[in-house]
């Protein structure tokens, strides 16, 4: 006779995240791999920044950016969003929903003396396809769509199981210089990782004693 | 006494001026749409499945607020063949989208699914969802295609489902499930067949002709299906079938081609495993799953939506 305990999850992602930076630089993404040009922020070298910075030249007033890798496609391996262990001897049901506002789906990466209101800059100001659209409504020419993500499965006694993300983004990343009267008030080095899709998959496997 | 009364008088007036700026501002016509797609649902007996759809409005109005909406349920397009759903929750949701200088945002609307004392299995091609408010009016929604079946239960004494993925590629530009990769596990003593693995849906059907057992390599969830099968055409369903083995106590990696009978997406599904064993044959049922999220939605997308508007008063 199976007896089943409902356990339901509305979870807090950060407990499941693991803290410490993954290779990427990017918490969250374990992994990422371009599809053709481009390089990571974590794979471009100090003389290459320099040679960014050198290339940005002077303004009197405003931002300045040099891209390194511009909108480019990638893949990404994300982290285990949710592990369960069964070590009781009847399955047990899992009911799990990850709600999406409580998942950041987008990375940025700072470095320097550029911070915070930078990120909407550069997004607002370089990112935009159509910057002549500013101030007016404009079609979108794409939009990313995210929905609930669920699932309720039971799991087997002496099983653990592990939902996992992997998926699709896009890399961007340069050097960025704020002027001041023709003076650099700020410079720094970025990075923004923006997820286009999130593959789930799950697996369950026997807790070895 | 009289400067009561008119103090009194301004303060009423002024009430009524504002009521009717405020209520003003809300009436008028509304737009909205939304992006049908294949939806299925299973359901034990005695539960009450949680049903949502994301409904996008050009503004908020009455037709978002939950203490309006009176009733709601699931029909074909003539308001037949219907399925009473309970209104649980309209929440707004992250999604929004510009259209003809318009910002259309996402509101999901939650509801509970029917308590039945046996098996039941509603399915709708062209579904629509009919939303009452208590104002009397009435809209009606093309939700895509609808399925909802009730069972005794999840699982099987029998197998489980170790790992499960999705292949998820693009038909006319949209994202959606093209095939399965799931790990079957025998947790019995003898051999297992497994018949067919079909979703829980009305529009998308499992390919038990182009079902094939997999290795251990892995495959990427954004895998050009034709790379696995070179032959495969969303919409070419065979009628051949095919059986695999699962033996004692052993583990089989399947890959489900899918197909459509109509084209619309889907990145959740339910399925049911119908396989045999000791000559027997059972069925293990998988609750729904979202295999991905997310994906461009493009402007040609978009601009094929059906936009309809209603009055808000």
């Amino acid at each position: 006779m199976k007896k089943t305990f409902l356990l339901c999850m509305i979870l807090l992602l950060s407990l499941f995240v693991p803290s410490a930076q993954a290779a990427t630089g990017h918490k969250g993404f374990s992994e990422i791999v371009l599809a053709e040009e481009g390089k990571l922020l974590a794979e471009i070298t100090d003389a290459e920044i320099q040679a960014g910075y050198n290339a940005l030249g002077r303004k009197f007033f405003g931002w300045k950016h040099y891209f390194f890798t511009y909108w480019e496609d990638a893949t990404y391996k994300g982290e285990v969003i949710f592990a369960k262990s069964n070590r009781t001897g009847q399955p047990i049901e899992i009911n799990y929903v990850l709600q999406e506002k409580e998942y950041t789906e987008n990375s940025w990466k700072v470095k320097g003396s550029i911070s915070g209101k930078v990120q909407g800059k550069i997004k607002k100001i370089d990112f935009a396809l159509n910057a002549d659209a500013e101030g007016e409504k404009k079609d979108t020419e794409s939009f990313t769509r995210f929905e609930e993500t669920k699932f309720k499965v039971l799991l087997e006694p002496n099983h653990r199981l592990v939902l996992q993300i992997t998926g699709e983004c896009t890399v961007t990343n340069g050097v960025s210089k704020h002027f001041l009267f023709g003076i650099c008030s700020k410079k720094g080095v970025w990075e923004y990782v923006e997820v286009v899709t999130r593959y789930y998959e799950l697996r369950t496997m026997e807790i070895e004693e | 006494m009289k400067k009561l009364i008119l103090a009194l008088s301004v303060f009423i007036l002024a009430g009524a001026f504002l009521a009717f700026f405020l209520l003003k501002k809300d009436s008028g016509p509304v737009t909205f749409t939304t992006f049908p797609a294949a939806h299925g649902f299973l359901s034990p007996y005695q539960e009450k499945e949680e049903i949502s759809f994301e409904i996008f409005f050009d503004r908020k109005s009455m037709f978002v607020e939950e203490r309006t909406l009176n009733a709601a349920w699931i029909a074909d397009e003539n308001g037949e063949n219907v399925l009473a759903l309970t209104p649980v929750e309209i929440r707004k949701t992250e999604n929004s989208f510009v259209h003809n200088g318009k910002t259309y945002q996402g509101y999901l609307f939650l509801f509970a699914g029917p308590k039945t004392d046996d098996g039941f299995l509603f399915e709708l091609k062209d579904a629509h969802l009919f939303l009452e408010y208590k104002s009397g009016k009435e809209i009606k929604v093309p939700v895509g295609s609808f399925a909802l079946e009730k069972i005794p239960a999840f699982g099987s004494e029998e197998l489980y489902v170790s790992r499960l993925q999705g292949i998820v590629n693009e038909l006319e530009g949209v994202k959606t499930l093209v095939g399965i990769c799931l790990s079957l596990k025998n947790k019995t003593s003898e051999k297992i067949v497994i018949k067919a693995v079909e979703p829980v849906s009305s529009t998308v059907r499992g390919d038990a002709a182009g079902m094939m057992e997999l290795g251990d390599e892995e495959i990427g969830p954004g895998t050009d299906i034709r790379e696995l099968l070179p032959d495969y055409d969303p919409q070419l369903i065979a009628t051949r079938k095919t059986e695999l083995e699962i033996p004692p106590n052993g583990e089989t990696r399947i890959l489900l081609p899918l197909k459509y009978l109509q084209k619309l997406p889907t990145n959740t599904l339910a399925f049911r495993i119908e396989y045999e064993c000791l000559g027997e044959t059972q069925t293990c049922y998988f609750n729904e799953f979202t295999f991905f999220t997310g994906g461009r939605t493009v402007k040609d997308a978009i601009n094929s939506l059906l936009f309809q508007t209603n009055e808000d008063d």
